[in-house]
């Protein structure tokens, strides 16, 4: 479980206008997020910009994703900058992150997807423009994001087959192989799937079907939720 | 010598008691009896009632309650030569200085950032740098440096705090037995590094951040910066850059940090549900 130790610690030099307080087992970050170059140590002239931000986290980090708000309403409040009504940002797709990224630390975190995200808003600021791209609102973001983890065309056909084979905790041999062969997996591409086995856990497996599920539901009005 | 920054605390004076003789004639234990021994002597010689403490590597002397004073008797034997060449090999010229003349302190070099270490050790009397009590970081040396243990803390089972005079030596050695040194270290170096940081890459170098100040003591803070060179008090009295000049190499940056990003594989995408 996920500790305000941990989290003070790994906060203390990378984000030291940030302070981390308990609140239960929720683990609450507020302050100034600071943007810098990869693997800046030490900056001169400081940092390229901040952020006035909350992030809440629970001790189940990461399997449970953080939430992000940005409160000094420097962004605005724009579905197409990715943040809704009340600050909440939509940093990334965290189950592509999880399946992604080899380290899901929080240091990792806040170093990768956190600083991409304050970087490309600084960026959309100043030019209108994505510098890492954007993905589509809604389900057609989520099919997108997790057809990039899983390494398949983005088709929703395609995506869900895989996914219940990963969601498997020892995907069947005598399943059909999800490349279309019409072949059983142990005869097919079972070292591939038990590679991506590897990479994409069935935790997040069964996590990614039930979003897509969920978000492929009718909903009587327009939510914008934590999109972590 | 380290002054209170409040009434409530006492002087803490650390005191190296240098023996004129050899390590063959000596050993480490023998050589701090030898010393407690003068030192208790003293002690009964001047009436003083409170105990004499005995430390893992020093003694402490405590004055009488209205004296607000102690003293930490740290044992010693000649070894200058020795950690002034570490020192010198290390780069470290001025703190090789010191190593030649123990317990002095020069004034605050005019390059803060290059001599954030001796920041760092002159440091300690800020309220919020004060060393956690018992957390083993006390040492017997008489290099300045000693008293400054490497951050790189190893992990279990047997944690470790390098020291460079001599690697042999553990200041982590009791924290298995102990582990609130541990978490009193661990909550000391992530203050420190936080601190640092805030200077380091939370402000331009020409600024000393508020909070800073405020954690090292402002006052201590202050004749430091009184006692730099003119031109660099100025400077760090003065806001850093240009407004326009700031905009313009914050983009560049930022554009140097996007193509980081590219060449290394961006790791996320903003998305929003519905």
């Amino acid at each position: 479980l996920l500790t305000l130790d941990e989290v003070k610690t790994a906060i203390a030099f990378d984000q030291p206008k940030l302070n981390a307080s308990a609140n239960g087992r929720e683990i609450l970050v507020e302050g100034s997020y600071l943007v810098f170059e990869n693997d800046v140590v030490t900056a001169p002239a400081g940092p390229i910009t901040e952020f006035e931000i909350k992030m809440e986290f629970s001790d189940l980090y990461p399997r449970r994703g953080p939430k992000v708000f940005e409160v000094g309403g420097r962004i605005p409040r724009n579905p197409d900058r990715h943040i809704n009504g009340g600050g909440d940002c939509c940093v990334t797709v965290w189950e592509h992150w999880l399946a992604t990224a080899p380290d899901h630390s929080l240091g990792s975190f806040i170093n990768g997807p956190l600083n991409e995200y304050f970087l490309s808003q600084f960026w959309v600021e100043k030019t209108g423009k994505w510098p890492f791209g954007e993905r589509p609102h809604g389900l057609k973001g989520l099919e997108e994001a997790y057809a990039d983890a899983l390494e398949i065309p983005n088709k929703r056909e395609d995506l869900l087959y895989p996914l219940r084979l990963l969601s498997q905790d020892w995907p069947k041999g005598h399943w059909l192989c999800p490349c279309g062969s019409g072949k059983l997996l142990r005869h097919c591409h079972r070292d591939g799937l038990m590679a991506l086995h590897r990479r994409v856990l069935p935790s997040v497996a069964r996590r990614m079907l039930g979003r897509l599920k969920s978000e492929a539901k009718p909903r009587p009005s327009r939510r914008r939720g934590s999109n972590i | 010598v380290t002054r209170p920054l409040t009434n409530s605390e006492e002087y803490d004076v650390d005191l190296v008691c240098l023996l004129k003789a050899s390590k063959t004639e000596f050993t480490q234990k023998s050589l701090k009896e030898a010393v407690g021994a003068e030192v208790a002597l003293y002690a009964e010689a001047r009436n003083m009632t409170k105990p004499l403490e005995e430390g893992r590597r020093c003694w402490t002397l405590n004055y009488a309650d209205g004296a607000q004073f102690h003293m930490d008797i740290l044992p010693a034997l000649p070894d200058a030569q020795r950690y002034q060449t570490m020192l010198m090999e290390k780069g470290c010229r001025v703190l090789a200085s010191d190593a030649a003349s123990p317990g002095t302190l020069s004034p605050l070099p005019t390059r803060p950032c290059r001599n954030m270490g001796r920041l760092r050790m002159t440091g300690r009397r800020a309220i919020r740098w004060a060393t956690p009590p018992g957390s083993g970081t006390g040492c017997a040396s008489s290099s300045p440096s000693a008293r400054r243990p490497s951050a790189s803390v190893r992990a279990s089972p047997r944690a470790s705090t390098t020291y460079p005079v001599n690697p042999a030596e553990n200041f982590a050695d009791k924290w298995a037995e102990e582990p609130k040194k541990r978490k009193n270290f661990d909550r000391w170096l992530s203050q420190a590094r936080s601190d640092f940081a805030l200077y380091l890459r939370a402000s331009p170098f020409s600024e000393m951040p508020a909070l800073l100040r405020e954690h090292l003591g402002a006052d201590f803070v202050d004749r430091m910066l009184a006692a730099m060179l003119p031109t660099v008090a100025a400077g760090l009295a003065s806001p850093a850059i240009a407004a326009s000049t700031s905009n313009s190499s914050d983009m560049q940056r930022a554009e140097r940090a996007i193509d980081q990003i590219h060449r290394a594989g961006p790791q996320s995408k903003p998305w929003a549900g519905s």
